[in-house]
């Protein structure tokens, strides 16, 4: 499988701060990747990084095997960016954007786009800004389908949505990526609701990437294990421990290895993968070995 | 790009289209019946003959015919030096700020054209528009304001004419598309345009504008009064006219050139910063997200 998107040392300064830094990434063609940190994280600013709206200030970005400078041509005929709370010209028709969308684009889909539209009961000769929350969205998802882009990414697509509202938009977003092999980069601060749609995951908190891997065998790596307070072990599997009186809950990274003697290991989900990585980014106990950041 | 540049603005035209329409049919309804008067009584060679003071009958009827007409145009002339600000707050403050503040820019920034296509065409489409929209306008007052005074140096006179009036409308823009880029907010972007408008239109007109060229020096009331006095002129009773400094009415269109040069100059200045901030190396932050309660918690459930 060849890669989609490859980060190497990317990074981006806000005057002396870091928003982004020594960001590694490889991330197969055809994936679903969820980008999952708390706000502030840099979800955002590796998002823009990718879609050439920024420039990096450190690193480099190749999309499909070739280095893509922001605001490349090459690039952005490759790329489509919804962004959060999915703008749109408020003022447009909804005829207008694909209008907009078809003159700025040397790959377009009328047809597809007309027939999106249709499908979700909005009318053409409606105003953008009049139409729904939701039905924004699938406007802007289906403005950006229609470009035919190989790497689609949408930044916090459905935060803004009510929960039906959500579930209809994961549900066409997944729906039409299916079938064509379209990569999809998409971040949230809410793991559970992209549960069901990622094969991939990328956990950014602090400006750096803590976990970066295909779901199943992150899930396969992690256990979680539960033992006395007392003994608890340290070393570099060790992502998060949780202590309370007389036990204490230990997320490692052991793979299928048997866990020491009286302690006991089970399964974990990927809720509790996500948390153990972000606490650990709070409060770095105990110092961790480096992550393989695999793909 | 170019349809996409005039469906964006096609809202600001049409007002402002609306605006001026309603203006000129005003100017030309009120200018038809003032140049009628103004032929038919001859005012012409009255006017050159007012100047000179001496025929009775012909400062009566200039007299007249100023109550009777000049009222409404010299009202124009104080408010429409304002005209250009007001260019600059509702077609050039939004034509940049209005996408930072609604995040369309992300929008524009990933479809298949460069981001210096797409502002170079938005820039050319909008300040064409406004070039040829103000021209026409500045012709219309031009004619409008031929009757009412002899000298063309005065301000009504030379604030509207064909060179200087679309200088200033296009500063107004200027300044109204960077301080967009600056603020990235429409209201405030709109707001900044007032102040900075006036600090850069006040000291030209009133301070350089005189002193383009070294004033000429006369005592003929016929040459000042048609050209441009820079002097008081105070007579005792029963003294000649004194000799006056003034700028000769021939150096109308080589005042206007170098005003509206000045005024390009600092244009392009302004823009040139504004293309760099939106262009180079500065790429915008992203806006403040709106969920801040939410902010260093991830939420995991659903």
């Amino acid at each position: 499988m060849s890669a989609a998107l490859v980060t190497r040392g990317l990074g981006r300064r806000y005057r002396s701060t870091w928003a982004l830094q020594d960001c590694d990434l490889e991330v197969p063609a055809g994936a679903v990747i969820a980008l999952v940190g708390p706000n502030g994280a840099g979800k955002t600013t590796l998002l823009q990084l990718v879609a050439g709206l920024q420039r990096p200030s450190a690193g480099s970005i190749s999309l499909f095997g070739e280095l893509a400078p922001a605001q490349s041509p090459q690039a952005l005929a490759q790329l489509a960016f919804v962004a959060q709370d999915h703008p749109v010209y408020r003022r447009f028709r909804v005829s207008d954007l694909l209008h907009l969308g078809r003159s700025l684009n040397r790959t377009w889909d009328q047809d597809f786009a007309e027939r999106r539209i249709a499908e979700l009961g909005i009318s053409p000769r409606q105003r953008t800004g009049r139409l729904s929350g939701g039905q924004q969205a699938q406007v802007a998802l289906a403005l950006a389908l229609a470009k035919r882009p190989r790497l689609l990414i949408l930044d916090e697509p459905v935060a803004s949505l009510d929960p039906l509202a959500r579930r209809e938009f994961l549900q066409v977003l997944m729906g039409t990526v299916a079938g064509e092999g379209l990569t999809v980069l998409l971040s949230s601060h809410n793991i559970a609701e992209l549960e069901r749609v990622c094969d991939h995951l990328v956990v950014v908190a602090g400006g750096r990437v803590q976990l970066a891997g295909d779901v199943d065998s992150l899930l396969g790596d992690h256990r979680v294990l539960t033992g006395p307070s007392a003994g608890v072990p340290g070393g570099p599997g060790v992502v998060h421990v949780d202590q309370a009186d007389r036990h204490a809950h230990v997320v490692a990274r052991i793979g299928p290895a048997e866990p020491l003697p009286g302690w006991q290991a089970r399964p974990i989900g990927l809720e509790e993968l996500v948390l153990a990585y972000l606490r650990r980014a709070r409060e770095p106990w105990p110092v961790p070995s480096e992550m393989e950041l695999s793909a | 790009m170019i349809w996409v540049a005039w469906r964006q603005h096609r809202g600001e035209f049409l007002g402002a289209a609306i605006l001026l329409a309603g203006l000129g049919i005003l100017l030309l309804t009120h200018g038809v019946a003032m140049h009628d008067a103004y032929d038919r009584l001859g005012l012409r060679e009255c006017h050159l003959v007012f100047l000179a003071g001496t025929d009775q009958a012909c400062i009566d009827q200039v007299m007249a015919f100023d109550d009777k007409y000049a009222g409404l145009p010299q009202q124009f002339t104080s408010w429409l030096p304002f005209l250009p600000m007001v260019a600059g707050m509702l077609a050039g403050a939004p034509l940049l700020a209005r996408e930072f503040e609604q995040g369309t820019w992300q929008l524009a920034w990933t479809q298949g054209v460069t981001r210096t296509r797409w502002l170079a065409t938005k820039l050319v489409v909008v300040l064409g528009v406004v070039l040829i929209a103000s021209v026409v306008f500045a012709a219309g007052l031009s004619w409008w304001f031929e009757p009412v005074d002899i000298q063309r140096f005065t301000s009504g006179k030379f604030n509207h004419a064909v060179l200087v009036f679309p200088g200033y409308v296009l500063l107004g823009v200027a300044i109204g598309v960077l301080a967009g880029v600056v603020f990235r907010r429409v209201l405030v972007a709109a707001a900044v345009v007032i102040p900075v408008y006036l600090a850069l239109r006040l000291p030209i007109e009133f301070g350089l504008r005189p002193r383009y060229r070294e004033p000429l020096t006369s005592d003929d009331p016929d040459r000042i009064a048609h050209g441009w006095p820079i002097d008081d002129i105070t007579m005792g009773p029963g003294e000649g006219f004194p000799p006056v400094r003034y700028q000769p009415d021939d150096r109308f269109w080589q005042f206007q050139l170098i005003e509206t040069t000045i005024l390009l100059g600092i244009t392009v200045v302004l823009l040139a910063i504004a293309w760099r901030l939106v262009l180079g190396r500065s790429a915008p932050k992203a806006p403040p997200t709106t969920d801040g309660g939410r902010a260093g918690a991830v939420t995991v459930t659903a």
